[in-house]
């Protein structure tokens, strides 16, 4: 079969200080910086990954959460394949703006493959944000629902390589 | 005038080189092209060999008019720094720091990231500088969207030219400061307008040959520069691009109607 060339726009998204930085660096780089240091504007990496016989070439646009940017924000969006919605597990208010989250990515970019990331579930004893909800949510979004840690890696890869693959079927 | 001149040894071997100028292509002209530039400088060749050259390039297109036209047609060699600052500052302005210096990193161009650039009309960067910011720009920005890159052309206008000089003006500078290779011409400039670009050194022409018009960039430039000179609201269509085939880029600008301005607000 013959090997096919793709580019893809992924947009991550999610309030400030969920741990969108930290994931992008966990699956491009296989780093984890445990400061904070919020994104000004955005930030793009570049991600060569391999699907079956697909070469594909992601344009990850890590997104900053603050509300500074919300009058560029709608921008970013353009042109987007796919979308990963983050929230933190230990911040109720970082899950409560979803919704928020999700109806800016369907006006900006439309019906795209998603996904919905529980971050941070490594921090087990101050988790406010069950698995149940998170579910609920995702089906609330007809999202694919991932739980992660980017400090240790859980599901990280995995999540990235589903939202691939979402946006390969959809070609 | 031309008979006037009277043949030396030296003279014909100004002919030569601008025969050899006349017929040769790429690096090698590149070269020669240079060194008829250091010798027409040199304190070496008197007054009137000077004249010559120059004389001939005025009265005389099928020799060094020729060549001086064919040469232009390259891309520019160099810009002059303001551009380039202003288009960093836009950058930094619609996609923060960060979004900057993605740009800069996926250009190779760490050296300016996280660093002034001074926004000097004298001083010059090279072309080759400025065409791989263009490049990364389009490839990381263009990506199934024109929205960002004709956003960041109309920023790109508010720093370059801040106080609202008219189409024309702009288009003089813009010339000016691409160092005279590119060939700007504003057909009209009213209610409509009409710009064409010869060697746009916004498009990328072998880089990405494309189907469509790519130079979203300038796109927003012009609507913008339009707009601060007039108070009018505009909006450009590219209808031909160098980047697709065309001999040129040429831009058309049209006047929004007041009820498409407040459907959009």
């Amino acid at each position: 079969m013959t090997e096919r060339r793709y580019v893809f726009k992924i947009v991550v998204i999610g309030d400030g200080a969920v741990g969108k930085t930290s994931l992008i660096a966990r699956f491009a780089e296989k780093t984890f910086k445990a400061e904070y240091k919020p994104t000004l504007g955005t930030n793009i990496i570049i991600k060569e990954l391999k699907v079956g016989d697909n070469n594909i070439k992601l344009l990850l646009w890590d997104i900053a959460g603050q509300a500074k940017w919300r009058d560029v924000r709608h921008l970013y969006y353009r042109g987007a394949q796919g979308c990963i919605v983050v929230y933190d597990v230990t911040r109720p208010g970082t899950f409560d703006s979803v919704p928020e989250w999700y109806k800016d990515l369907i006006k900006f970019s439309g019906e795209v493959p998603r996904i919905l990331l529980a971050n941070k579930i490594d921090l087990t004893d101050i988790r406010k944000i069950q698995q149940e909800d998170g579910l609920k949510m995702a089906e609330e979004m007809n999202a694919e629902y991932y739980e992660t840690s980017a400090k240790d890696g859980t599901q990280v890869n995995e999540a990235f390589e589903k939202i691939s693959e979402l946006i390969l079927q959809k070609i | 005038m031309v008979q006037n001149f009277s043949f030396n040894p030296r003279d014909s071997c100004f002919s030569i080189l601008l025969i050899i100028l006349r017929n040769t292509k790429g690096l090698i002209e590149d070269y020669f092209y240079y060194l008829a530039i250091v010798i027409i400088n040199s304190k070496e060749i008197n007054a009137k060999s000077k004249n010559l050259i120059y004389t001939r390039s005025h009265l005389c297109p099928p020799i060094i008019g020729e060549i001086l036209l064919s040469l232009s047609m390259d891309k520019p060699r160099e810009i002059r720094m303001i551009v380039f600052s202003a288009l960093l500052t836009a950058l930094n302005e619609l996609m923060g720091r960060d979004g900057k210096n993605s740009i800069l990193r996926y250009a190779g161009l760490d050296e300016y990231i996280n660093q002034e650039v001074p926004p000097s009309v004298d001083e010059s960067i090279s072309f080759d500088i400025f065409r791989r910011l263009i490049s990364s720009m389009q490839e990381l920005l263009g990506h199934g969207t024109h929205a960002i890159l004709y956003e960041s052309g109309r920023k790109f206008a508010i720093y370059l030219t801040p106080f609202g000089y008219s189409l024309q003006d702009v288009v003089r500078k813009l010339a000016n400061w691409f160092g005279g290779n590119i060939i700007i011409n504003v057909e009209k400039d009213n209610e409509e307008a009409i710009i064409q670009i010869k060697n746009n050194p916004f498009c990328l022409v072998k880089e990405m040959a494309s189907e469509l018009p790519s130079c979203h960039l300038i796109s927003g430039a012009l609507a913008q520069i339009k707009e601060e000179s007039t108070g009018d609201r505009y909006i450009v269509t590219e209808m031909l691009c160098e980047s697709k085939g065309d001999s040129h880029c040429e831009f058309h600008i049209f006047k929004r109607s007041s009820s498409e301005v407040k459907k959009d607000d």
